[in-house]
């Protein structure tokens, strides 16, 4: 890779650097500062008892009530590791015998590239969530946690892509992603609506540009119970036209971290043990109903794309973490329709009908998820065997 | 007998999930994958010439006589549990010892994740203070763009193991509208590349580490129109595959989330400088040296305005060096605070 000299700023329109840098390194001190003050021991307060109720009222009274159910039914964690669990000596206090010298050290070509055997290396999951995942996908039907809960949906919002300025993916005859999934969005909205029940709210409503942080902002503002936002994909193979569904990956919820790293502080229980409880449990509730939610669009997308495209693959559902999706509380999916760049597949969109068919199809799928005895998700699938060129 | 030299060491770190490196005052550098093992009982302590820890490819060429232990997942602290902390409280040390201290205090700088919660940060930083007079910790994208001089109107992409990290740097210091982390990153890859290659050759013996290796060798992003080979072990015979549609596949998929958070940040920049960031974005970190990465994001990110992407000299080091160059530069004074 080619390295370009880096543009210099002009003198006259830009402060000094060595301004610059001065204001930075009163910044990375301050910062530290600040990080290290806020990790001091509290001093007794002069009225201790009242603090503590203050940062009860802060804590969601729904979160409080979650926790306790949850905690209850939360399985015991499976201690995941990649590699063996076997604690490793109490001492571990280096001796000069064992440092290296100081040395560039780097992976030669594998064995397996130059052909000779291999040893085996435990391909394990590299986090416990995914262990999770893998586990609920073995298992046998599982009870949504929603159910157990005794949660419903009731504010649906659903985030057409794009918009304004930003066409998104361009049809080989120049029909746009933006107006598509906005088209398909109103049409899955007006469905909705004849339904008793739903709330449903669009992040926008019209050919404007919003950023992925304003349509978080909304979402969340709204109360949103479910999000789920409509894209249309573009492959530079023009030949494949295909179905793929994105939902939450992983996160850990900095306020609550937080919050219960404060709760916590003086009690026996450190920070960590909390914030594992409270990221699994928040992590499990979100990520199992957005897969589940994923899984149904899915396969009633695959169905309805399917019916006029035989040649439609299954590029699966997979977790990914957008943003879009990263910033919500909801339960969250991201869906690529269908491929735009695909000649037939953007002809077939170019009719009303066909995005009639495939807002009914989103209808059905949400409704499915919806329904209490929804069916289990089925495992996620990645490309088929065959080769794609 | 010589004097002890009462001269600060000033070192940078970048602890990252995949490898981890130190760049020191008195040109020292060193790069070490962030694994750790311990023997796993005597005989084999007794094989591996008594020593009690291993680190980074010496753990990992001897893994079947360790205990391994990654302690570091996202760029930060995997889940703190005892064994996490002793992990890299060791690959800390063994870092700082590879600086060849030879005695002096220490003043270090750490480059973390750019949004990484108060909680780890603590964490880290109570690691390697264990060893330091002074330590402050940074955003890594602000780390490498200081180490480069960017500080106006540039935009640094890290894309490391665990992480891609970004930092929009308007000469000021950048705060959380300034700083972004993504979750999908090598390791990301990784992962899709195994379940690809394994979805389709299911007979083949695969591990996550192989499927690291072929990113690492052959791992590419948009057009490519010859084979990409490997033999893979299948029921103890080598068998050769074309692995470019799979490997394509994986690689590819880092990309939207990038465009996305990329079209976030300049959004959301002021309306003046936008067009200065578009033109002056720089890509770090060992993940931007996936051939043809530049080129897609240029292409991708023309559908929304026509951008301008570079890669740093010496990516994985970047972080590092910038670390250690903010370290040197913060005035005597000012650690008087800390």
């Amino acid at each position: 890779m080619t390295a370009h000299p880096l543009p210099t700023p002009s003198p006259g329109a830009m402060p000094a650097m060595p301004a610059v840098k001065e204001t930075l390194w009163h910044g990375v001190v301050t910062q530290n500062l600040a990080l290290v003050l806020s990790a001091a021991p509290q001093r007794p307060a002069s009225a201790p008892a009242a603090l503590a109720p203050a940062r009860v009222r802060r804590l969601k009274p729904w979160l409080g009530a979650v926790l306790a159910v949850g905690l209850s039914l939360l399985p015991r964690p499976t201690g995941v590791h990649p590699f063996p669990t076997v604690a490793p000596p109490q001492s571990s206090v280096l001796s000069s015998g064992d440092l290296l010298a100081a040395a560039e050290v780097t992976i030669g070509p594998a064995s397996w590239l130059a052909g000779d055997a291999i040893a085996a290396f435990q391909a394990a999951p590299e986090s416990a969530t995914s262990a999770l995942s893998d586990t609920a996908a073995r298992s046998p039907a599982r009870l949504p946690i929603a159910a157990l809960l005794g949660l419903s949906f009731r504010t649906l919002v659903i985030d057409p892509g794009h918009g304004g300025k930003d066409s998104g993916a361009v049809g080989p005859s120049g029909l746009r992603e933006k107006d598509l999934v906005l088209d398909i969005a109103q049409r899955l909205r007006a469905r909705l609506l004849q339904r008793d029940g739903y709330r449903v709210l669009l992040t926008r409503t019209q050919d404007v540009k919003m950023t992925l942080k304003q349509r978080v902002a909304f979402a969340n503002a709204a109360g949103a119970d479910l999000f789920i936002s409509l894209h249309f994909n573009t492959l530079p193979q023009e030949h494949i036209n295909l179905v793929e569904t994105y939902y939450f990956g992983t996160e850990v919820d900095a306020v609550a971290a937080a919050l219960v790293a404060q709760e916590n502080r003086g009690s026996e229980f450190a920070a960590g043990d909390f914030r594992r409880v409270l990221a699994r449990l928040g992590d499990t509730f979100k990520r199992e109903e957005s897969r589940a939610l994923a899984h149904s669009l899915h396969q009633a997308l695959l169905a309805a794309v399917g019916a006029h495209d035989p040649t439609r693959l299954d590029a699966g559902v997979k977790t990914a973490p957008f943003m879009v999706l990263l910033g919500l509380e909801a339960p969250s999916v991201l869906l690529e329709i269908s491929c735009l760049s695909h000649p037939a597949e953007e002809r077939r969109l170019a009719d009303s009908a066909y995005r009639e068919q495939l807002a009914a199809a989103l209808e059905r799928g949400l409704l499915a998820y919806l329904a209490p005895n929804a069916a289990p998700p089925v495992r996620e699938r990645y490309w088929p065997s065959h080769a794609l060129r | 007998m010589s004097v002890p030299n009462a001269e600060p060491l000033y070192l940078g770190i970048d602890l990252g999930t995949s490898r981890s490196v130190i760049a020191a005052s008195n040109g020292v550098e060193a790069e070490v994958l962030s694994i750790v093992g311990w023997p796993k009982d005597f005989v084999a302590q007794r094989a591996l010439g008594g020593r009690e820890v291993l680190f980074g490819a010496e753990a990992l060429e001897h893994r079947l006589a360790v205990e391994l232990y990654r302690p570091l997942d996202n760029g930060v602290l995997r889940d703190g549990t005892p064994q996490d902390q002793r992990a890299v409280a060791a690959l800390i040390a063994h870092l700082i010892a590879l600086s060849q201290p030879e005695g002096r205090p220490l003043r270090v700088a750490v480059g973390v994740p750019a949004e990484c919660l108060r909680i780890n940060k603590l964490a880290l930083r109570n690691a390697v203070a264990l060893h330091a007079e002074k330590v402050v910790l940074v955003a890594e994208p602000f780390a490498v763009a200081y180490g480069l001089g960017a500080l106006l109107h540039a935009i640094v992409v890290d894309i490391g193991a665990g992480t891609v990290d970004f930092c929009v740097m308007h000469g000021t210091m950048p705060g959380e509208r300034e700083l972004r982390s993504l979750l999908t990153a090598g390791n990301a890859i990784d992962r899709q590349l195994y379940e690809l290659l394994r979805e389709r050759i299911p007979e083949a013996s695969l591990t996550l580490e192989m499927a690291r290796q072929f990113k690492e060798t052959y791992g590419f992003v948009g057009p490519n129109d010859h084979p990409i080979k490997v033999r893979l072990p299948v029921a103890g015979r080598l068998v050769t595959y074309d692995i470019a549609a799979e490997l394509e596949r994986a690689c590819t998929h880092i990309v939207p989330p990038i465009v996305e958070t990329l079209i976030d940040l300049i959004a959301a920049a002021d309306p003046e400088y936008q067009e200065s960031l578009r033109h002056n974005i720089l890509l770090a970190g060992g993940g931007s040296q996936l051939r043809g990465l530049a080129a897609a994001l240029t292409r991708e990110m023309e559908r929304f305005e026509p951008c301008s992407f570079r890669c740093v000299p010496e990516p994985i080091r970047a972080g590092a060096r910038g670390a250690l160059a903010l370290i040197r530069d913060i005035p005597e004074s000012f650690f008087s605070q800390l």
